[in-house]
C-alpha cells in the first residue's frame, strides 16, 4: 500500500511514519521547506481541556499520545515538557461559562478546574499589577517545542525511509474511474499511489477544491511576535478571551512568544505581518502584564489556521473521492490533534480499522448543508450550539 | 563621523566608552554559553551590550556614561556555560535527557541555566490601563509620494525617517507600508516609492576568538574614540580591505592609538581568555582592541520589502542585493556589492552568531543531519533569530551552506529592523 501524502508539515510527517510503522509506503510532497506556514514556532500547546465534550475527548487521547511521541520518533528529543495551563478570565459571564463546563472536564478526565483570581495571580504573578482578574481555569497542558518535536519527527521519517518530493507542488489529485489514483506535480509529473491524502495545512481547503471535491476549509491568519530571552518568570501557557482573545508564555530559551488576535481578520490566504498587529498586541499584554513592558521585541512573523466551519478537523474519506482522504482543517489545534489523527488514520488506511472517534470529524458531516466558514468574532461564540 | 552610519550616535561618552575607559570591556554574559561579551558595533545594532539598568534594559554604547553597569566577570552560572557547550546545537537529542521520566525536570531545570538577564520584579512606569484618559500611543496612518530611509544622501523630498533623528523603521509591510516609531506613537506611512540608504554593518572575521571582548567595529572605534574612550598609545590590529585604510589610519591619527597590524587577510585567530590580548598572524601580536573595517551592507529593510540577496562570489562572502521591486530605490554603502578582502576558510570553533552562541562546527552538524534550507538551519540552531536578527551572522550561516555545496536559498529578513520593548510599542491599533 503506498501512500501519497500532500504537505510536509507536522501532520504530514507524522502519517507518513505512522504508516511507515505499519508497514506501508508513503511519498511526503512539500511544495516550501518541511513545517513551511505554520503559526508556531516555539508555542504548540497540548492542552487536555476544550469547550465541548467531542473536542475534549479526542484531546485528551491526543495529549496521551504526546506522551509516547519521544519514543515514537526513535529519540530525537522533541522538547516536549510538562506545564500548566492558565485560562485568565476577565468577566462573570466568562466564569459562568467555565463553572458550566466543568461536569464535562470532570467526566472526560480533562485535569481542568476553575479557580478563583488568587490562583491565577499565583500561577502568573506578571498579571499582578494588571487588569483585575476575575477568575480562571488551570488544567494540565504541555508545551512542545515546536521546531524540535517537528525536526524529531523529520530526522525519524528520513531514518525509517519515508520518501520525500521537497521544492515540488501538488496541483491536484489525479483520478481513474472516480477514484484517486495520484497527484499532478508543478513539474509536469505524476505521482501515483494507492491512496493520497490531503495533509496540506493552510492549502488543504484550496487544495480540495482544485480536486474537484468540496471542502469547507479556509486558511486565516493568525501573528506571534517574540521578544528577546529572560530568566524565568512564568512556566504556564496563559490565554485570554476578554477583550479579545490573546495568549503568552515563555519558552525554554527564555523568550516571550504571544499574540493578539484581531476579531475582524478576514479569512484567505496571507502569511504577511503587520505594522498594527504590533501596536494592539503590546498594549493589551501591557494592559494584563505590565510588568513585560521591558521586554523588548525582535521579530514578528505569521502563519494560517487551517479553519472549519464548527472548528473541529477533517479526518477521513472525501466522499465525493474514493481513495482521498483528509487529515486537516486542524483550526488553530495542528500540534495537539496531529499525531493522534495520524495514528488512527494510518490504522484506517492500512485496513486496520476506522476508530470511532473519528466519526465527528468525518469530512462528509458538511454534504447538503449550508455552511461557511466565518470570521474570527468571539472565540466562546464559535462553540455554541 | 560616517554619514550612512546605521543608528543613533552622539560624541558624548556612552556606557561603552567608559567601559573602555577603565578597561573593563566585558559587560554581559551570553545568554547561552555564559560566555563574556562586550561592545562591538558601538552603534546599537549588534546588541551584544545590552544589560539590565535600574530603567529597563539599555544597551551600553546608547546608555549614559554614568550608568551603573553589571560586573559580569564573577558568573557562578559559567560551569553550565561549559555544560551547555557540550550540546550543540541548542540541547536537542541529548542523551542526557534520558530516561523519559527526567526530561521534564531537566526541562524545566535547564530553563534556569540562562544568563539572560531577569525581568525587573515591578513594572516602571504605571500600568497604562491605569492612566487616565491616555490608554496607550496614538497609531496613525498617513500618506507620502517618497520615503527615505536612513542618513544617506537623498538630494530628492520626502518622508525622511532616520534614527539619528529619533525614529525608527520597525519594518517594511506588504502593499508599501513602512511601520515608523517616534515621538508621535505608531505611523503606518503608505508610499509610493521608497529610497533605502541605511548604510552598511561590519563583519566578523570566522575565526576562534571572534566573540572575545575587544572586538570593535570600525564605526565603534570612531564613536568611542569622538568619546574619549581610547586612552592614547591603545595597540589595535586592524582588518580591513583596502579601501578602509585610510579610514582607520585617520581614526588611529586622530586619537593617538598605535596600529600594530593592518591587513585585508584575516588573522589565524583572536588570543586571550576573557578579553583580546593578542592575534596570531605570522607569530603572536600582542594588542587590546581588534577592529574589523570589513563591511556588509544594511540589507534587512529591503528584503522585508521584497528584494532578494545573494552571497557574493568574489573574496569574503557577504550578502548583497540582486533584485528590487521597481518602486524602491537601495543607494550608499547599502548597495555595496563586495567585503573587498580575500575569503578565509571558517573555522569549526568560530561562532558564526553571537546572539544565539552558535558555532560553525554547529551549523556543519546541522547541515550534515539534512538542515540544508536557512529556514531550517534557523530554527534548529537558533542562528538568526536573536536579537541583532542576523545582522551579524546572516552571511556566515549562508557561506558555512555553501561551503557544504547546499543549493543557494533565498533569506528571509522579518519585522522588525531593531528591537523595541513592549512599552514603547503598545499603541491603539
Amino acid at each position: 500500500m503506498h501512500s501519497v501524502i500532500v504537505g510536509g508539515g507536522i501532520a504530514g510527517l507524522a502519517l507518513a511514519i505512522e504508516l511507515r510503522r505499519l508497514g506501508c509506503q508513503a511519498t511526503v510532497v512539500e511544495a516550501r521547506y518541511p513545517g513551511a506556514g505554520n503559526t508556531t514556532r516555539n508555542v504548540g500547546r497540548i492542552r487536555r481541556m476544550q469547550l465541548t465534550q467531542d473536542l475534549t475527548e479526542f484531546s485528551c487521547r491526543a495529549s496521551d499520545k504526546w506522551r509516547t511521541v519521544a519514543k515514537l520518533t526513535g529519540g530525537h528529543n522533541p522538547l516536549v515538557y510538562r506545564t500548566r495551563y492558565v485560562w485568565v478570565m476577565y468577566d462573570q459571564s466568562e466564569l459562568d461559562t467555565a463553572a458550566a463546563m466543568q461536569p464535562m472536564w470532570i467526566s472526560c478526565n480533562a485535569r481542568a478546574r476553575p479557580v478563583g483570581a488568587a490562583e491565577v495571580l499565583n500561577a502568573v504573578p506578571v498579571l499582578r499589577g494588571g487588569e483585575p482578574v476575575a477568575g480562571g481555569v488551570i488544567g494540565d497542558a504541555a508545551i512542545v517545542h515546536h521546531d524540535a518535536a517537528f525536526y524529531a519527527y523529520l530526522l525519524r521519517a528520513r531514518e525509517l525511509g519515508v520518501r520525500f518530493e521537497l521544492g515540488q507542488r501538488a496541483l491536484a489529485v489525479q483520478t481513474t474511474a472516480g477514484r484517486a489514483t495520484g497527484v499532478a506535480l508543478a513539474d509536469g509529473r505524476t505521482l501515483t499511489g494507492d491512496v493520497v491524502v490531503n495533509a496540506a495545512g493552510g492549502m488543504a481547503g484550496q487544495f480540495a477544491r482544485d480536486s474537484g471535491v468540496s471542502a469547507p476549509n479556509q486558511p486565516v491568519r493568525r501573528e506571534v511576535l517574540v521578544t528577546e530571552p529572560s530568566k524565568p518568570f512564568m512556566t504556564p501557557a496563559v490565554t485570554f478571551y476578554r477583550p479579545q482573545e490573546g495568549w503568552f508564555n515563555q519558552t525554554l530559551r527564555g523568550e516571550l512568544v504571544a499574540g493578539v488576535v484581531d476579531v475582524g481578520e478576514p479569512l484567505g490566504m496571507n502569511e504577511a505581518s503587520s505594522f498594527r498587529f504590533l501596536g494592539r498586541t503590546a498594549r493589551v499584554l501591557l494592559e494584563k502584564a505590565p510588568r513585560l513592558g521591558e521586554l523588548k521585541v525582535v521579530r514578528q512573523w505569521a502563519g494560517v489556521y487551517d479553519t472549519t466551519p464548527d472548528k473541529r478537523p477533517l479526518i477521513g474519506e472525501y466522499p465525493e473521492c474514493p481513495g482521498f482522504f483528509a487529515l486537516n482543517g486542524w483550526s488553530g489545534r495542528g500540534m495537539l490533534l496531529a499525531p493522534l489523527s495520524a495514528e488512527l488514520l494510518a490504522r484506517q488506511l492500512a485496513g486496520r480499522g476506522t476508530d470511532r472517534m473519528l466519526e465527528p470529524f468525518s469530512p462528509g458531516r458538511f454534504t447538503g448543508r449550508d455552511v461557511a466558514v466565518t470570521a474570527h468574532g468571539d472565540y466562546y461564540s464559535g462553540y455554541a450550539h | 563621523m560616517n554619514a550612512e552610519s546605521p543608528g543613533p550616535h552622539s560624541s558624548s561618552p556612552s556606557a561603552a566608552s567608559q567601559a573602555l575607559t577603565d578597561g573593563n570591556l566585558a559587560i554581559t554574559r551570553s545568554f547561552r554559553f555564559h560566555r563574556l561579551r562586550g561592545p562591538l558595533c558601538g552603534r546599537g545594532y549588534c546588541y551584544q551590550c545590552e544589560m539590565p539598568t535600574s530603567r529597563g534594559r539599555e544597551l551600553a554604547c546608547q546608555a549614559p556614561s554614568n550608568t551603573t553597569r553589571p560586573s559580569p566577570r564573577r558568573d557562578p552560572l559559567r560551569p553550565l556555560g561549559w555544560i551547555a557547550e557540550r550540546f550543540p546545537p541548542w540541547f536537542y537529542d541529548s542523551q542526557a535527557l534520558r530516561p523519559a521520566r527526567l526530561r521534564d525536570a531537566s526541562l524545566h531545570a535547564l530553563r534556569f541555566l540562562s544568563a539572560a538577564p531577569p525581568l525587573s520584579p515591578a513594572p516602571l512606569t504605571e500600568p497604562i490601563w491605569k492612566v487616565a484618559g491616555r490608554r496607550a500611543l496614538p497609531f496613525s496612518e498617513t500618506s507620502a509620494d517618497h520615503v527615505i530611509v536612513g542618513s544617506g544622501d537623498c538630494p530628492e523630498p520626502g518622508y525622511r525617517v532616520d534614527l539619528a533623528e529619533g525614529s525608527l523603521a520597525v519594518g517594511l509591510y506588504p502593499d508599501r507600508v513602512l511601520g515608523v516609531l517616534s515621538v508621535h506613537g505608531l505611523t503606518a506611512v503608505h508610499f509610493r516609492r521608497i529610497t533605502i540608504s541605511t548604510g552598511s554593518y561590519e563583519r566578523l572575521p570566522p575565526i576562534i576568538g571572534n566573540d572575545l571582548p575587544g572586538v570593535l567595529g570600525i564605526g565603534a572605534l570612531e564613536v568611542y574614540g569622538a568619546a574619549g574612550g581610547l586612552r592614547p598609545g591603545t595597540r589595535i590590529a586592524v582588518w580591513a580591505p583596502r579601501h578602509q585604510r585610510d579610514r582607520a589610519e585617520a581614526c588611529a591619527r586622530r586619537h593617538a592609538l598605535t596600529i600594530v597590524w593592518m591587513d585585508e587577510q584575516a588573522p589565524e585567530a583572536i588570543l586571550g581568555r576573557r578579553r583580546v590580548r593578542a592575534i596570531a598572524a605570522a607569530g603572536r601580536i600582542d594588542c587590546e582592541l581588534f577592529v574589523t573595517a570589513v563591511r556588509q551592507p544594511a540589507i534587512e529593510l529591503a528584503l522585508q520589502g521584497g528584494a532578494t540577496a545573494e552571497l557574493s562570489t568574489h573574496g569574503l562572502p557577504i550578502l548583497a542585493i540582486t533584485g528590487i521591486p521597481d518602486w524602491m530605490q537601495v543607494t550608499g554603502s547599502a548597495a555595496a556589492d563586495t567585503s573587498g578582502v580575500p575569503d578565509v576558510p571558517a573555522q569549526d570553533r568560530a561562532f558564526a552568531c553571537l546572539c544565539e552562541d552558535v558555532r560553525v562546527g554547529d551549523l556543519q552538524a546541522c547541515i550534515r543531519q539534512g538542515f540544508s534550507h536557512p529556514e531550517l538551519i534557523k530554527r534548529r540552531t537558533g542562528a538568526m533569530t536573536g536579537p541583532c536578527q542576523g545582522k551579524l551572522c546572516s552571511a556566515s550561516v549562508l557561506a558555512v551552506l555553501r561551503e557544504m555545496g547546499c543549493a543557494p536559498a533565498p533569506i528571509r529578513a522579518r519585522p522588525l529592523a531593531r528591537p523595541v520593548s513592549l512599552r514603547e510599542l503598545a499603541a491603539d491599533a
